[in-house]
């Protein structure tokens, strides 16, 4: 064994603010996760799967099939449910594990041994989650938008309320799948339970509150699912004329405001209360 | 002082897990010892600022945890007992990642992971990923870590467990270095109890949440210089009785008896063998080390619990 001195004192540097310790947990975690088979699958099917469709029917739309290029052919996005598979999946295969993996392999408790706050981890780790959804849920749906509209087969001013409806529908469809991904995940040290219970309770509660609202004749069941939400919201923001009676975009907005803060909190307090220094 | 605490008490529900106590702790190596319970992970815990304390304030590095928590871990480096590495990176990619955590640069958390990687004894291996490394690399590892934003103090529970005789010589040397070279301050948290008189200079025990004694441990070696310990062949009982009845002050426990150094010092207790037609087979002093003095101070605190498992 080599022993020798290290060379260093800690006057030679100076410390980095929080903000960029943050970051640091953002990209490794992201390197580590993101970057790999699983996720990456999911990446380019899950894109092609919404961008592909969305841009043929728009490009058609402009020669008079499919409708007439206006806002609510954006819809189309949404009424797929590709893209609500892909972000499960994406949920339960990179977000079950971002908190659980640490809980399990104890690191959490040299993230919490650092001059970092449970806040900042909460953070750093969310954002992994986050921004691997976002290429699902924000990027093809914003890409359409900016292609067709550089491509003159939408009014510009419509292309460009169409991204902007996109970026804000997708962020709340980012925020609650990642919000639900994390809590979970802070949950078990479990991998495979926190993924289970990601995609059950996502799956489940849409098609309870389907069936809830079918069978009672009460839509206000669907505001139980935050799919159904994310739906009703899209329809208001890209006005699409639904003939079935459907729930009220501005109360879906409401809830999910109400479910997105709610999630990260549970999670914040959750782990705020983790024994994390010895067993 | 590295750590004070002035009426610190932290309970969990209705169990009482630690003080009220006041603690001084100066700079250099101290050795924190107590029985499973005794409020050693609660006092780690305290320190890091991880949880405040019911009542009263713990400083660290004159920094008050409560209030300042961030500012007190960027200057304490912290190895956990218990597994705590990220299995997928290697071994220089993780402890630059933590030198990172800790506020360096990434330039400089690389070069740090280097230093300190050398300093425990890795060479290629460093490149390797964690899971294929072994116990003791593992430890290494985890010292590396929580060395390298070279903090003044560092917070070492347990870093010998698990480890082989060699290994264990190996940690407790980088331990040794650690310490006489770079100047840093060790709390060092263990069951065994050797580990802290080869590192130590400095006691603190604890037991059910209360301090049972603090100070250098020569100080408190010392305290021992006015007992002794003996060990007859013979009528142990007998030999007791000639003592008491002498207005000495002695106690057998187990195989051997302790008393209180006689006005004629070890010539008395020879007499008094001879009279009791005894031989002794042992005689000294009864704190000859920290394990004695550990075991001495649990046995007058009338806790039959002994240490979750002394070493050799």
């Amino acid at each position: 064994m080599t022993i020798a001195t290290p060379r260093y004192a800690l006057s030679d540097a100076s410390t980095r603010p929080r903000i960029e310790r943050v970051w640091t947990i953002f990209a490794e975690n992201t390197r580590l996760r993101g970057l790999r088979v699983g996720p990456l699958l999911l990446v380019g099917f899950g894109f092609t799967a919404t961008f592909v469709p969305l841009l043929l029917s728009e490009m058609l739309a402009s020669y008079g099939l499919f409708g007439a290029p206006e806002l609510s052919t954006f819809y189309e996005a949404y009424q797929s449910p590709m893209l609500l598979i892909f972000a499960m999946l994406m949920s339960a295969v990179v977000g079950a594990g971002i908190v659980a993996d640490d809980l399990r392999t104890k690191a959490i408790s040299l993230y919490l041994s650092r001059p970092l706050t449970v806040m900042d981890y909460l953070v750093g780790k969310s954002g992994v989650v986050a921004v691997l959804l976002a290429l699902l849920a924000i990027l093809p749906g914003v890409l359409t938008a900016v292609i067709v509209g550089l491509l003159g087969y939408v009014p510009a001013d419509v292309a460009a309320t169409a991204a902007l409806v996109f970026l804000g529908v997708g962020t709340l469809t980012v925020l609650t799948f990642t919000g639900v991904a994390v809590l979970l995940s802070t949950l078990t040290d479990r991998k495979s339970f926190a993924g289970a219970g990601i995609f059950a309770f996502l799956f489940s509660i849409e098609i309870v509150s389907l069936i809830l609202a079918s069978a009672t004749g009460d839509l206000s069941f669907e505001y139980l699912s935050p799919w159904e939400d994310i739906l009703a919201v899209a329809r208001l923001g890209f006005q699409y004329p639904s003939f079935l009676p459907t729930i009220d975009g501005y109360v879906a907005l409401t809830v999910l405001l109400a479910l997105i803060p709610t999630l990260f909190l549970l999670s914040y307090v959750r782990l705020s209360r983790l024994e994390v220094v010895t067993d | 002082m590295l750590i004070q605490a002035r009426g610190i008490s932290k309970s969990y529900g209705p169990v009482a897990a630690l003080g009220p106590l006041d603690l001084d702790i100066p700079a250099g190596s101290v050795g924190l010892v107590g029985p499973n319970g005794a409020g050693k992970t609660t006092m780690l815990r305290l320190i890091l600022g991880l949880v405040r304390p019911d009542a009263g304030s713990v400083r660290v590095l004159g920094v008050d945890t409560s209030t300042h928590p961030l500012q007190v871990r960027a200057q304490v480096g912290y190895m956990p007992e218990h597994e705590c590495l990220i299995p997928g990176m290697t071994g220089v990619g993780f402890v630059s990642y933590m030198g990172r955590l800790s506020g360096l640069s990434a330039s400089t958390a690389l070069s740090r992971a280097h230093d300190v990687l050398q300093f425990v004894g890795f060479r290629e291996e460093r490149y390797r990923r964690i899971s294929e490394y072994s116990m003791g690399m593992r430890q290494r590892v985890k010292l590396a870590q929580a060395i390298v934003h070279d903090p003044p103090l560092c917070l070492l529970d347990e870093p010998t467990a698990g480890l082989d005789p060699q290994g264990r010589e190996e940690m407790l040397g980088l331990l040794r270095e650690l310490t006489k070279r770079t100047g840093k301050s060790l709390l060092l948290s263990t069951h065994i109890l050797s580990d802290v008189e080869g590192i130590c200079d400095h006691l603190l025990v604890l037991d059910g949440g209360r301090t049972l004694a603090q100070g250098p441990i020569k100080d408190l070696l010392s305290l021992g210089d006015s007992s002794l310990v003996v060990r007859v062949k013979g009528d142990p009982s007998r030999f007791l009785a000639a003592l008491v009845s002498r207005g000495i002050r002695a106690e057998r426990t187990g195989p051997e008896i302790r008393l209180a150094r006689p006005p004629g010092g070890e010539r008395e207790v020879f007499e008094i063998a001879r009279e009791t037609k005894s031989q002794v087979r042992h005689l000294g002093r009864s704190l000859q080390s920290v394990e004695d003095l550990f075991l001495e101070l649990v046995r007058k605190n009338g806790n039959s619990a002994g240490p979750g498992g002394p070493g050799p």
